[in-house]
Formats: structure tokens, sequence, C-alpha cells
């Protein structure tokens, strides 16, 4: 038998002391790792109770759970005892008028929309309190949202004001590729649903949801139903978003799905919506879009109200693109309109709160404008 | 291809894993592929341009050190140039990926234009070779080292500088009245060409001080220029240091590609986590179209100075990183630069591959300190201004480099030392700048550098601004000029603020300890936290909305 040399052998030596130095220092990082990981699933856990508040490291190890996982921690028995985001913008229940008449004179406006038209509401409010103003919507609602509401509205013949207002968010234009709004914010779902409109004649054909209301997301079957309408009938699904699995216990595996949905959403905004300047040419959006404002432009006319839009448009969507999607529309049926990029641009942070939505000053400016051409149909009249 | 994506640890996995099953003449060929698939991912092209600058280069760097370039290569050049004008600018290469073979071909008229050009091109210097071997040493040397400067400096010049020469000519003739209609060149800036371009350059300069004995093969020079890891953002090679590597066997160590592990690990840290996590704050304020306070600017400002350094330290330490896994040393970039007590050592810290590059090649030319006092001022302002240029061609980056020449001249003209910029190539063997062993002189640098540091942050205001208004405004802010307003930056994420943390501890531990990368050597159980700690502030970091390296605009 032959023996290695000694210098061999001391070679081998150090080189099997360093590979065993190696895998020793990944396994103490494996280790630290894994320690981290519980840690900060045990000190920062979320409330039991979806009432509460979460603290700020709570919600943010949060951000990456599954949908479906974080559907379960704001779902429970009752909408009483559920998070507040599970019963809100339901267009069954949302949008429904209050059948107050108006006082000779007065002036009633219906605005539909989201938060940045709820403001915009209450803005008005508080320019002009002889106004009687509804405000329908949902969070971060997109314009199918709005106008399934408006329909359902105008359609229930109960709503007496002569106003007719849509508030479209840029970033909300999004939406109109989807049927709620679980599947376009991962960090904080909304389980609200809505029609999904595509174009047949010109006209807005609809997808309904299958779920309707909150009871619906506590029946097992309708979910899954759900969540099979919208693998096929939603552009942002993604069954590693959407659905729950052995990871959501693991923080880093919830960081690197939040990770990934960031990277999802920047794909399909930049595929199908906006590449961050301008909207892209999709049949899908700026056709449809126009057909909904037409539609709602002639049903309003056809009840002898004034249809109006107000064009929100916030940061990381470009500077006027949603007025430049918008414009022919809004052009060709005479609809009138206010612009927000025009009061409050984008590219100011200062127009805006740390939140996203405009600071009030701003959003008394874009609701002095809209006063304005409210105060214009009013003299017209 | 950038390094913090998911295609490219797909592409150098795949890259990896045949380097390690094959000999060196295999090595050489993938590395040479792959240098191309790498590049070629942004836009096929683009490689046109290499191929174009590494055939001239070669070319020249055998005729300035033999006189000839023997006909075996001469054809394979030739025949490589004539190659990548009808492949890289007339074929659809989407459509070999959709798998239409049909559409292949996708002849177009400046397709066709450069290949009859680069035909013509390729005659003609195989006529000349002949020619050129006849001429007298210094003739040939003066006229190769011309032709290798102007065709280099020709492509920087009409990718990077046309426009910007064109229409800053434009707007002076239109101040004095002229209604000056000049042509304005619409192409798109190839990613890194500052950097290859300098590389090659660098290799024919030297070949002809006789400094770097020539490449006799032509597919060796076209690895030497293509060489991936640090063809786009540095650092700049030197062929005197690449070279050997790339043309010897390699043994890929275990110590060796530990640490390459650990250099990609914390560049990825440092990009991903910190920077693209800084940028949104910075960006706030440096793209906003609104007033901003003067506290603002000098976050923002503050917090650029952290974002542009990891940002390309950390695209430098991937790149060593990578390098290290194929078995090659990478020149240092990067040497605890905002440690700096001067501007003369801060530009022997921050980006010593360029810095060392001027030095060489611009300011001993020009004649460096050898020539007087005045002349050496110059010297110096020359050299930083043009390093300036080098970086883009704007009136902001014009300004950074002369308010570097400024910094160096001021501190020449009251300190009365000369400036050192750093020469040739700096190792990890050199030693790191450490913390003195004295606790007065501890003190004491602490205070200097703390004295020095916001002259830094200054030259990347300059570095960063968007316009010239924006300069006269965010510097009169800073001196407390302007109208008072409420601040709008906004937080970083939590991801950029802990590892912020984490990188100024490892900085100052790097600094105290005197050894580089010093965590390498901190008992096994503390280093095991510390990956995990930057492993879980990259996964947290993750979510940030990738920017593009800041350099790869250079």
């Amino acid at each position: 038998m032959r023996l290695p040399s000694s210098s061999t052998f001391s070679s081998r030596k150090k080189c099997g002391q360093r590979r065993r130095a190696a895998l020793a220092t990944l396994g103490w990082t494996l280790l630290a790792l894994i320690v981290l990981d519980l840690a900060c699933g045990i000190l920062f856990p979320m409330p039991a109770d979806p009432r509460q508040a979460p603290g700020t490291l709570a919600q943010y190890f949060n951000y990456g759970l599954s949908i479906e996982g974080k559907l379960g921690q704001m779902l429970q028995p009752t909408d009483a005892r559920s998070s507040p985001i599970v019963h809100a913008g339901w267009i069954e229940t949302e949008c429904q008028p209050t059948a107050q008449s108006l006082t000779p004179g007065q002036t009633g406006i219906s605005i539909y929309g989201m938060s940045f038209s709820g403001n915009v509401a209450a803005q008005l409010r508080a320019i002009d309190p002889a106004l009687s103003i509804e405000s329908y919507g949902g969070p971060g609602a997109g314009p199918n949202h709005s106008y399934a509401c408006f329909k359902q509205v105008s359609a229930s013949g109960k709503d007496p004001n002569q106003i007719q207002i849509i508030g479209i968010l840029a970033s909300s234009v999004r939406r109109m590729l989807t049927l709620g709004g679980l599947t376009t914010s991962f960090e904080g779902p909304q389980p609200f649903t809505y029609p999904r409109y595509h174009l047949k004649d010109g006209r807005p054909v609809t997808t309904i949801p299958v779920v309707r209301s909150s009871a619906d997301l506590r029946d097992p079957d309708k979910l899954a139903a759900y969540f099979a309408q919208l693998a096929r009938h939603d552009a942002y699904y993604d069954p590693f978003l959407v659905r729950g699995n052995v990871t959501d216990h693991s923080i880093i595996f919830r960081l690197i799905r939040r990770a990934y949905a960031q990277a999802h959403y920047r794909r399909v905004d930049a595929e199908l919506v906006n590449d961050g300047n301008d909207f892209v040419d999709n049949p899908q959006i700026g056709p449809v879009l126009h057909a909904m404002l037409r539609d709602f432009s002639e049903t309003a006319r056809s009840q002898g109200k004034m249809p109006m839009v107000i064009l929100f448009q916030d940061r990381n969507f470009g500077t006027d693109s949603l007025y430049r999607l918008l414009k022919p529309a809004l052009d060709q049926d005479g609809i009138a309109f206010v612009r927000s990029d025009l009061i409050a641009p984008a590219t100011d942070p200062r127009n805006f709160i740390p939140d996203g939505h405009f600071t009030p000053a701003m959003d008394r400016k874009i609701a002095q404008a809209v006063h304005a051409e409210i105060r214009r149909f009013s003299a017209a009249r | 291809m950038v390094f913090n994506s998911v295609d490219f640890f797909v592409f150098f996995a795949i890259v990896y894993c045949l380097y390690r099953t094959l000999p060196l003449s295999g090595q050489n060929w993938l590395l040479l592929v792959a240098g191309y698939v790498f590049y070629g991912w942004w836009d096929v092209r683009f490689l046109f341009l290499i191929a174009f600058s590494t055939t001239v280069d070669f070319w020249i760097g055998l005729l300035l050190a033999k006189g000839e370039v023997p006909r075996r290569q001469r054809t394979i050049a030739s025949l490589f140039l004539v190659g990548a004008a009808a492949c890289f600018l007339n074929l659809d290469w989407a459509a070999i990926f959709r798998l239409q073979l049909g559409a292949i071909l996708a002849p177009n008229p400046i397709g066709l234009w450069t290949l009859a050009g680069t035909v013509c091109v390729v005659v003609l210097a195989n006529l000349l070779h002949g020619r050129i071997g006849t001429l007298t040493p210094d003739r040939r040397k003066r006229l190769l080292l011309f032709t290798t400067v102007a065709v280099n400096l020709g492509f920087l010049g009409v990718f990077k500088y046309f426009n910007f020469f064109s229409d800053s000519a434009r707007e002076a003739l239109t101040s004095l009245g002229w209604n000056a209609d000049l042509f304005h060149l619409d192409v798109v800036l190839p990613v890194g060409i500052s950097f290859y371009t300098f590389q090659s350059l660098s290799y024919t300069i030297d070949s002809g001080r006789g400094l770097v004995k020539p490449v006799e093969r032509f597919w060796n020079f076209a690895l030497f220029v293509a060489f991936f890891p640090p063809m786009v953002a540095g650092p700049i090679e030197r062929a005197r240091h690449l070279l050997p590597q790339l043309l010897t066997k390699r043994r890929v160590r275990l110590n060796q590609s530990i640490y390459g592990i650990q250099l990609i690990l914390y560049g990825l840290f440092k990009k991903v986590a910190v920077a693209d996590g800084l940028a949104s704050s910075v960006n706030a304020v440096y793209n906003s179209t609104g007033q901003v306070s003067t506290s603002d600017v000098a976050l923002a400002t503050l917090l650029f100075a952290f974002q542009i350094f990891c940002d390309f330290s950390g695209y430098t330490d991937i790149a060593r990183g990578v390098a290290k896994l194929l078995g090659i040393e990478l020149a240092l970039n990067f040497d605890l630069p905002y440690f700096s007590r001067n501007p003369s050592e801060f530009w022997r810290r921050w980006h010593i591959s360029l810095s060392s590059w001027l030095r060489d090649y611009l300011y001993i030319p020009l004649g460096g300190n050898r020539k007087g006092n005045i002349r050496t001022y110059v010297n110096l302002m020359t050299t930083m201004t043009l390093g300036g240029l080098w970086h883009g061609a704007a009136a902001n980056f014009v300004l950074w480099g002369s308010y570097q020449g400024l910094l160096l001249c001021g501190h020449r003209a009251l300190t009365g030392r000369e400036e050192k910029l750093p020469s040739g190539v700096k190792l990890e063997a050199d030693a790191p700048p450490s913390m003195p062993h004295r606790a007065i002189q501890r003190l004491k640098s602490l205070a200097r550098i703390a004295f020095f540091f916001p002259f830094i942050c200054y030259g990347w205001l300059l570095f960063r601004a968007t316009s010239f208004d924006q300069i006269v405004t965010f510097s009169s802010k800073l001196i407390g000029l302007g109208p008072s307003v409420s601040s709008v930056i906004p937080q970083p994420p939590l991801a950029a603020i802990l590892g912020l943390l984490v990188l100024i501890g490892l900085q100052f531990a790097e600094w105290i300890d005197g050894r580089r990368d010093c965590y390498r050597f901190w008992p096994r159980p503390v280093q095991g936290v510390l990956y995990a700690v930057l492993i879980f502030t990259l996964a947290m970091g993750m979510s940030n909305a990738p920017a593009q390296f800041i350099y790869f605009q250079f």
C-alpha cells in the first residue's frame, strides 16, 4: 500500500479542516436564521382579535402571509367579530341609496369611488353645507366597482340626486382586470368583490363574482369556487400568493413571498396596465373604460342628471396618464371632469400624506374645482 | 442581465457547473460565450460594439509590440468582426427564442450599412497591414495609438457625448441669437460602455509602453474584453493583472470560493436591502417638482451618499465574488472610502480602478506634478473634470469632477502635500486603512473624517442633481436661503434602515480591526449570526422596488 506523501497528506488534512469549518459556519448560519425566524414570529404576533390594530412590526412581518392566510385572520364567524375591512365595499349592501328627498332648490350629489372621492365628498360638505351628498365606495375601488355601484343605485330609482360623479383613481384602474379586492393589494387584501366587464358589440358585459357578500366568504364551497373563478378571470391571480400553505408559518418565507408579490405586480402592471409613466394599450382597459363612461353618461342624462368624473392621478402611474387615457371618451361624450394632476401634481410629494392619499389641503382644492363645476351646472339649469 | 436578478443566478449556475467540468481551454471558451450572452441580454446589437473594440485593439496591441499580426489571427479577427456585424445587427435573435426560424433574418438599413462599412474596414485594414509594418517604430506607434484612442473614444463620443455637446452648442448658439438646428442622434446608450472601453484602451496603451505582453491569440483577447463579472460596472481591469489569470491554468480553492460567496451575499445585501431601499427617499426629494426643505436636501444627500456607495460597491463585491468562484481575482475598487480624511485619500479609496486609470493614462502623461505648481493644478483640474465627464454627458458630472479637482487643489495648496492618486491595481493583499493605535491619533483621525465627510456629501449633491437649477436651489437651501417649507422626504423602508445600521457597524469594525472584510475572521457562531442577519435583511429588502445599478449608465 502506498501512503500519500506528507505534504499531500497535510494539504488534504488542511482541505478537510477548511471544509468542516465551512460546514460549521453554514450550520451556525442556518441555526441563527431559524432562531431569527422563530423570534420574529413570537415577538411580533398579530392580535387574535382582528378588530384590534396590530403593531407596526407585527403588520410588517404579516405582509407576506398568503391571501388565504390573511383572509383567515380577518374573518370571524360573524361580521361583528371580524375585521372591519370584511364588511366594506360590498355592492349588494353598500350601494343602497338612503332615499332622502331633496328640498326645493337643493342640489343633490352622488359620488362613487374610493377613499379619494370620499375625502373630496367630505370637503364638499364643508365648502357648501347646503349640498346633499351621498358617497358610495369601497376601499381602493376601481372603475368597475364604481360603475356597478352606479348601475345598482340608478336602477333602484331611489336616488334623487341631480349630480352623478364617478371618481377614477389612476392606481385603481388595474382593478378593471379583477373581480374583487383580494388579488391587487397583496399586503392588505380587501375581501369585497365586484363584476369584471368585457366589451361585446361596444357595450360592457358582466362577469359576476361567485362571492357577493361577507357571508359567502364563510362558505368553503363558494370560496373555493371563487378562487377557481379568480384563476380564470383575474389577471393578478397567482396561486403562490393566494393559496395558503406551510410556508405561511415562516417569517422568512413570508418576506420572500412579499418580494415575489411586488415583482408579480410590477410585471402584470407593466404588461397590462401602466408602465409607470403611461397606461399601456390594452383592449381590456381603455375601450372598456370608455364604454363604461359612455353608458354612465347616457344613463345619467336619460334620468335628467349631470354626469361628472374626477380624475385622481396618484403617484407612480405617470404625471397625467389618466387624463390622456380618458380624454377621448370625456370629450366625445361631453362629460364634465376635474383633473387632480392640474391641482395636485403626482410628482410633488408635498401634495401627499405618507399613506399615499392627498393632503386635506389638496382634497379641498379638488373639492373647490368640483364645486365650481357643480355651480356652473346649476346655473345652466 | 443584472446581478440582482433570478435570470443571472440561473445563468451563473449553468456557467459554473459547466466551468467546473471543463479543462482550461474549454473554460475560456465557455467564459467568452457567457460574456457575450451576459452582455447581449440587454440588447444583442450592443455586442457589435464590443466585437469592434476587441478586434481593433487586438490588432493594434500586436502591431505595437511586434509590428505585425500573424495571418491566421488576422483572418480569425476579420471573419469574427464581419460575422458580428452580420449576426448582431441583421438577425432577429428574439425569433430564435420564439422558435420562429423563418423570421430570423431581419436585415435593416442600419445593419446592412454597418455590415458594408465593416467589410470595407476589414479589407482596408488587411491591405494596409503590410504598409504599417514598414513604418518606423516611432511613426507606427504614434499612428496606432492615435487609432486606438480615436476608435475607443470615438465610440464613447458618438454614443455618450455627441448629443450632450450638440445640445450644448445649440443652446449656446440660441443664446447668441442664432437659431441653429444641430443634428441629434437617436441612439440608446450601451450599458457599461465606458468600463469596457477603458479596459480595452489600457491594454493597447500598455502594449505601446511595453508594460504588457501582447496577446497572440484573438480569442484570448476577446475573453479579456468580454470577461463578464466586471464588464458593465467595473472594476476596470488592467491587462497585466487579469490576462495572466485568464491564460494560465486556474485552481478554484475552497477558501476562495467561500470568500466569493461571502462577497456575493454582502454585495446583494448592500444593493438590494440598502441601496434600493434608500432610493425611494432620495428620489422623492431629487425628483420632486415642488418645494423641498433644507432638512430634505441634507437628509436626501446623506442617504444618497450611502445609496451610491452600496449600489456601486455592492456591484463590485458581487463581481469579485463571482470571479472568485471562477478562480479569478479582480482588483479592489473600494477601500472604506467614507473613512477618508482628505480628498487625496478619498480618491485612493473610491472607485480605485478609475482613479488609478486616470492617473496612469491622463494625469501622468499630462505631466503630473513634474512641471511646477501651476501646471500641477491645471493637470489635477483637467484630470478630475474629465473624470467627471467620464461618468456621463451632463453638466452636473462636469461640475462634480471640477469640484473634486478643486478639493484636490485646495488640499494641496493648504497642506503643501503632493496629491497621490492610486497607481496600478490595488489588491486584497494590500493593507486596508485602519484605525491608528494611539488614542489621541484615533480621535484626530475621527475628527478629520467627520470634517471631510460633508465635503464628500456635497459632491454627491452635484452628482445626483437633475439640473443646474436644482444644484443652485439645493445649494442655497443648504446654506439656509430660500423659504422655509415642511419636510417631504419619506422614511426609508425598514430593511434599508436596519441594513444601514449593519453596514455602518461592519465598516467601523473593518476600520478598527485593520483586516480586510474582517468578519471572515470572527468566531464561527458570530459569523453565522452575521450571515443570518444579512440574509434576513436581504429577504426584507427584496420587496424594495429594484433600481438599475447607478453605474450601468456610465
